[in-house]
């Protein structure tokens, strides 16, 4: 179900413990309203996405991630920040690949 | 998730009109409202597209659907077309749609949309701020910007583009497929699992790169950087090994240059003892040839330093009185230039606080008249023009020192003083030493020649103090060729230091940011290749979809085919037995509109948002056998927790109703008040 979505909440996911976001699925699934597409839920599509992941050394938090901050600025025109926000979504993949190396 | 409220003011046929949904059972998910021709069922169906989606969703009403997101002039004519012909100008045009938590939505929260037209007072869609569009989450009510509301319409809803997959009309379903083809299939293969989003993405991602290269520098990589580092570090210490041998090799000059001196030292006090009585003389006359020497030399140095200083200055200074007096007029020209560029740029906002646009926001002078108006602004701009006309006294006309603005003119400047403040005295001072420390050299040179020639013994020594003599001067020039070598080899790895600064605080930059930029290719390549393995995927399940949506509706004759969707568009079923037929060229008109119902349904159920259905005229001109089975199926899928038929009284009919009766949650007639002019909308009553 959808949830209301505020900035501080994902900017909340930036001050979790390291030792907490380096479990297997560091960030919540739904950290913020958008629902992820299917294709990281269809089991067969899954371990296709798995795979290619681990093949480039990144996981699907990012991925997710990147499609929510797409998603957030998909059709609003806004185009500001949007590079800030992928930025920070990669930093927070480098903090947790540097608190659980893989 | 459900539609639990929408209320409608001055919109097309409904003047104040609201419609209030029960919440509805896994059970009980059909809502029938029953409409004649013209009394409001489509109405319902365009106040959701625009209701909702604004100018986005102006592309799925009759008549716009070629309008694009930006086309204003579309929206602003459709919103005019839309609004209630007997409205009161005074009251806006309101679309109210409130969303709830089905029994299904846990940690649902409701959510309001508002979206108001504003209207002038000739009843047309007003100049500016038309629109406005408050959104409420739970209890929040927030006032959105035009810009930002539909991405978060979009975020708790659906995307705009899949609108039609929620809220369709048969008609349109069917045009969905028919109009689409290729473009179509692909939108929805792309809506499928996301791959649009995944899409974008992977655009966003790639120009986050390209962007972020953009910001390092141009696409110089961190290895090229560090290339580029290792080379000037390799350049600093070949220099610095290179200073090092000529130190080693100057000092060894040096040396050499001292241990001559002090030979020659000798050999002169030995000439001294061989010329007895004048051995005071020979001496004297060395020392004195040695001190004229070395004035010679510094005198020589300074008058080269010194006019090489001077020499323009003194030209300079002889020109000190027209110079200052251009630089002075060509200093005022450039402030007058700056104070005229100032106020050009400036009478833009200075008009429009003197007189504001439109002149209805111009409470003083808005009542003028255009022709007026015009007049008035000429005026304030030539009253603007006296800040800066005429140019001032003793401005240059143009620049004939181009050169020497700013800051040049003031080391010019600068020059001119310190020149002046030499003056030509100066020079012919130092000349005068000059000549006499040349003169005072020939004295003494002449004088020992004349004491060295005069025993015979002398002679030997004589030769030596020559020969020594050479290998200083030839030991003095090596050394200063070597200090000339060394202050341009110091210079040059004062560059290179500098440098190899600049690339090592560019690398402390670089590292982390080439660590992101690495993470984004990595994510760039893991998008790519999952979309091309997605695509054949997405379009299996898209057909599947289509193909199990699609057999429950239609005919029986194709309960064993399986829909195949062309690259062309063209969608056929295909039989076990491996014949196939083309289904839009064969089929029939409704079977043509189950077909893009079914396609719809596929796409409601990709999305996986369980939204209310809002279907307009589900079963159109479908045979008694076609419409049990249609509504059958309809009320059978299980895509919604909510589906609302709008129908008219020879689709829907009593028999059919009866057959679903234990589904249907609630029932409404609309009809259209002649008296009033206007659609009452009737709970709990229907037909029949």
């Amino acid at each position: 179900m959808w949830r209301c979505r505020h900035v501080c909440e994902r900017k909340f996911v930036v001050t979790l413990d390291p030792n907490i976001i380096s479990q297997d699925y560091p960030l919540p699934l739904n950290t913020t309203n958008m629902k992820s597409p299917p294709c990281f839920e269809d089991p067969e599509t899954k371990k296709a996405i798995a795979q290619l992941c681990k093949d480039q050394k990144i996981d699907i938090p990012l991925l997710k991630a990147l499609c929510d901050v797409t998603n957030s600025f998909s059709g609003s025109g806004r185009a500001d920040g949007i590079n800030r926000d992928i930025s920070d979504c990669i930093e927070r993949f480098l903090e947790r690949s540097q608190a659980q190396p893989q | 998730m459900y539609l639990s409220r929408l209320h409608l003011e001055n919109w097309r046929c409904y003047g104040d009109a609201t419609f209030e949904f029960k919440r509805p059972s896994n059970r009980r998910p059909i809502v029938l409202i029953g409409a004649m021709n013209g009394h409001g069922k489509t109405s319902f169906l365009l106040s959701l597209y625009l209701g909702i989606f604004g100018k986005f969703g102006l592309r799925y009403c009759e008549g716009f659907r070629s309008a694009g997101d930006k086309d204003l002039d579309s929206y602003r004519k459709a919103i005019n077309k839309f609004r209630r012909n007997n409205a009161d100008p005074d009251h806006p045009t309101t679309v109210e749609i409130t969303f709830s938590p089905t029994l299904n939505d846990a940690e649902g929260e409701e959510f309001h949309i508002r979206r108001t037209w504003f209207f002038s007072s000739s009843n047309t869609l007003r100049q500016y701020d038309f629109e406005e569009v408050e959104i409420r989450t739970g209890d929040k009510p927030r006032k959105w910007d035009l810009e930002n509301a539909p991405a978060k319409i979009e975020s708790a809803l659906f995307p705009a583009h899949v609108a039609p997959a929620f809220f369709f009309d048969g008609e349109q379903a069917q045009a969905l497929i028919e109009n689409a083809g290729e473009e179509g299939i692909k939108k929805a293969v792309e809506v499928m699992f996301g791959s649009k989003i995944l899409s974008e993405t992977a655009e966003r991602v790639r120009t986050f790169i390209s962007a972020s290269q953009t910001e390092l520098g141009g696409k110089k990589k961190l290895s090229e950087q560090e290339a580029d580092l290792q080379e000037k570090v390799g350049q600093k210490t070949a220099l610095m090994s290179k200073i090092s041998g000529i130190e080693g090799q100057l000092e060894a000059d040096r040396s050499e240059k001292d241990q001559l001196e002090r030979d020659r030292s000798l050999k002169r006090e030995e000439l001294a003892r061989l010329g007895g009585a004048a051995t005071a003389d020979i001496l004297k006359a060395q020392r004195d040839l040695d001190a004229a020497s070395n004035a010679k030399v510094e005198a020589e140095k300074e008058v080269s330093a010194t006019v090489k200083e001077l020499g323009l200055a003194l030209a300079m200074s002889r020109l000190e009185l027209p110079l200052r007096n251009r630089i002075r007029a060509e200093e005022l020209l450039e402030v007058w230039e700056n104070l005229k560029k100032g106020t050009i740029e400036k009478q833009e906002s200075v008009m429009v606080a003197a007189m504001p646009e439109p002149p209805e926001k111009d409470n003083l002078l808005g009542l003028l008249s255009q022709d007026v108006r015009q007049k008035v602004k000429e005026r304030f701009l030539r009253a603007l023009e006296i800040i800066y006309n005429p140019a001032p006294d003793g401005c240059a006309e143009d620049y004939l020192l181009g050169h020497a603005r700013g800051e040049a003119r003031r080391l010019l400047q600068n020059r001119l003083d310190r020149a002046v403040a030499y003056g030509s005295g100066h020079v012919k001072a130092l000349a005068r030493r000059l000549r006499d420390a040349r003169d005072a050299y020939e004295e003494a040179k002449s004088k020992t020649d004349h004491l060295a020639g005069l025993p015979q013994e002398t002679e030997g020594v004589n030769e030596d103090l020559k020969r020594l003599d050479k290998q200083i001067d030839e030991a003095i020039r090596r050394v200063n060729q070597q200090e000339n070598e060394l202050k341009k080899l110091k210079a040059e790895l004062h560059d290179v230091s500098a440098e190899i600064g600049r690339l090592r605080e560019l690398l402390k930059q670089l590292v982390p940011e080439q660590r992101r930029i690495a993470v984004a290719e990595s994510v760039n390549k893991v998008l790519t290749d999952l979309l091309d393995e997605l695509r054949p995927t997405t379009l299996a399940r898209l057909e599947a979809l289509v193909t199990k949506h699609f057999i429950k509706i239609a005919d029986r004759r194709y309960r064993n085919g399986k829909i195949v969707l062309g690259t062309g568009g063209e969608a056929r079923i295909v039989y076990p037995d491996g014949s196939a037929e083309s289904l839009l060229a064969t089929m029939s008109g409704f079977e043509r509109r189950s077909f893009g119902i079914a396609f719809s349904l596929a796409l409601a159920e990709i999305t996986q948002r369980r939204l209310p259905l809002v279907i307009d005229t589900p079963l159109g001109n479908a045979d008694s056998d076609h419409r049990p089975r249609t509504l059958k199926a309809l009320v059978d899928e299980d895509l919604a927790d909510q589906v609302i038929i709008l129908t008219h009284d020879r689709e829907v009919t009593e028999d059919l109703v009866a057959d679903i009766h234990t589904n249907i949650c609630q029932r409404f007639l609309v009809r259209f008040d002649q008296t009033g002019r206007h659609s009452q909308v009737m709970p709990n009553e229907f037909f029949f």
